[in-house]
């Protein structure tokens, strides 16, 4: 979907989901993970659909993901921090119906 | 520290409105919530500018030449910036006006006698079948990402609606070494013989932004991308994520394949601050927008409020930074500070220059006027994407009698998600007065409260620690 127009010069690492994400120091959480190839950021409550940033300047809160100690923060405002960690929000599990 | 001004966005109207308050002697803090001055137009431009890189390049002087702009700015020394910071409330007293702010994770309360909201604009969003897909973004969005993290699409990229904005985006992208598989453009080719007269109005003094249109248009065509105008009607499709677009021109169906369908339909204020501060908001029907009512001043109907740039109505950047001198001229007259003889002077040529400007909007507004398919979605789009509430939702509410986009709220929950409106808001006052008949005006727009950006429990109780 993206990709970098320049290699990354000031490398931080962090979490996503578990796996190791290296990107550029000073870039906001959104642009590292769609950097990385990650496109689906969260599942959405009401209807368990794929959601991914749309908006990227704070109003759409489609990026919204979970960050250790922080809690549910937009991911196009903040910034990567080396060695933090950051989830995805997996959405409503809706119960099956009983017979 | 006290300050005799607030102000809020640092974008080039908030720029141009403190330096102004500044150099006349008062006491200023801009707030912004990005780590650096420059707005969304100009964005990351000193990161940029530090590195010495490429992107600058790639993104052209539209972009870089907001630098001169933000670094005479920051020479002010009246100036206190406060970046990474976001407003969280706002209350207009009788005699002062109070903002609720939050810097990482530190609440704070401000005051002062006056306030300028320069919090500048948002693409319309633009609601069609598939547009919640991941792979569905803004072109301002895209923008943004370049700017920024110096992110560019991959080749294959479509770029679907209408407005300037495609045209510089598509020349970014080409100065960057990116093929856009397709322009699904939404405006006509050319100018229609009833928009000739506002286009001969502007023709001569407004000549450079034109020709650049031209040039910009005539880049794309000689690179070969596909660029097809008249287009009507869209869709996202995919599985998970986009996998490709569907689109209607001419009647006829066609698509095209991308993992990244990039869509634009102009830009609107960004009003959920003047809307929570309880100021006069008039419908714009020519571009379906709602605006705060400024008098001649730039005030608003709250007393100390006033209103500059993009967030007053879509007027662009170099307008923003007029109107920022102007409205920096009548507080400092409020505080009773003198303007020197150079300031009175180019008072005169301010408002000429704007009211050139707002005749090549006219023009602009004209030629790309938002698109009805957006305005008039189908039954099962999406509106409220945080509570996925469709049009048809809204529509079938609006028959039994619902009483207005508020109403709506309690009844189907459009405008109650984290977003709080702010993508859904416009859609659900244009669907209400659709079904009703009404005027817009009568139908109304969403109430916003406090908090207006989520504020955390912890966050709020540092508030005793200040």
């Amino acid at each position: 979907m993206f990709r970098r127009g320049q290699e990354i010069a000031n490398p931080v690492r962090f979490k996503f989901n578990g796996q190791t994400i290296t990107s550029e120091d000073g870039d906001t959480i959104a642009a590292a993970l769609l950097a990385a190839g990650v496109t689906h950021f969260r599942t959405a409550p009401e209807d368990a659909s794929n959601r991914g940033p749309l908006c990227m300047i704070g109003n759409c809160f489609e990026c919204l993901v979970d960050i250790k100690g922080k809690g549910s923060r937009q991911a196009c405002r903040e910034r990567v921090v080396e060695g933090m960690s950051v989830r995805s929000h997996p959405g409503l599990v809706v119960p099956k119906a009983q017979p | 520290m006290t300050h005799d001004v607030l102000v809020i966005g640092a974008g080039p109207g908030g720029l141009s409105v403190a330096s102004g308050l500044a150099r006349a002697g008062a006491c200023v803090q801009v707030i912004d919530e990005q780590p650096y001055a420059g707005g969304q137009i100009f964005r990351a431009s000193e990161k940029s500018a530090r590195a010495g890189n490429e992107i600058r390049g790639w993104l052209g002087e539209e972009y870089s030449g907001g630098l001169d702009l933000i670094r005479s700015a920051k020479r002010q020394e009246r100036i206190d910036w406060q970046f990474a910071t976001s407003v969280w409330d706002i209350r207009c007293e009788d005699d002062h006006i109070e903002l609720g702010l939050v810097h990482g994770e530190t609440a704070s309360i401000t005051q002062a006698r006056h306030v300028v909201l320069a919090s500048g604009a948002m693409e319309r969003p633009a609601p069609f079948k598939g547009w919640t897909l991941p792979g569905v973004m803004g072109i301002g969005a895209a923008q943004t990402l370049f700017k920024d993290a110096g992110l560019v699409p991959e080749n294959g990229v479509v770029l679907a609606g209408s407005g300037p904005l495609l045209y510089l985006f598509a020349n970014q992208l080409l100065s960057a070494g990116v093929r856009p598989g397709a322009i699904l453009d939404f405006a006509a080719k050319w100018v229609s013989a009833q928009h000739l007269v506002p286009l001969t109005r502007v023709a001569w003094h407004s000549r450079t932004a034109l020709l650049k249109g031209l040039k910009w248009r005539s880049r794309i065509a000689r690179a070969g991308i596909p660029h097809l105008f008249g287009v009507d009607e869209l869709e996202a499709v995919g599985k998970d994520e986009v996998q490709g677009v569907h689109y209607r021109k001419g009647g006829q169906s066609h698509q095209f394949e991308t993992s990244l369908l990039l869509v634009h339909d102009g830009v609107i204020p960004n009003t959920h601050m003047t809307v929570a501060a309880g100021c006069d908001h008039n419908w714009l029907a020519q571009q379906q927008y709602w605006q705060p009512g400024l008098n001649d001043k730039g005030q608003t109907s709250q007393q100390g409020l006033w209103v500059v740039g993009d967030c007053a109505g879509i007027m662009g950047a170099e307008a923003a930074e007029i109107q920022g001198r102007i409205v920096a001229r009548n507080i400092a007259g409020k505080l009773g500070l003198a303007i020197g003889k150079a300031e009175a002077t180019q008072a005169q040529k301010d408002l000429a220059e704007l009211k050139k400007l707002a005749a090549l909007r006219q023009f602009i507004d004209l030629q790309y006027p938002p698109a009805k398919t957006f305005a008039t979605p189908a039954d099962d789009t999406v509106i409220c994407r945080c509570e996925a509430v469709t049009a048809g939702e809204i529509r079938e509410i609006a028959q039994l009698g619902c009483q207005g986009p508020n109403q709506a709220r309690a009844f189907t929950r459009a405008g109650m998600g984290p977003c709080m409106g702010r993508g859904c808001g416009l859609s659900v006052s244009r669907l209400m007065a659709e079904v009703s008949g009404n005027d817009i005006e009568q139908v109304g727009h969403y109430s916003t409260r406090t908090p207006l950006k989520p504020v955390t429990l912890s966050q709020l109780a540092s508030l005793n620690d200040t």
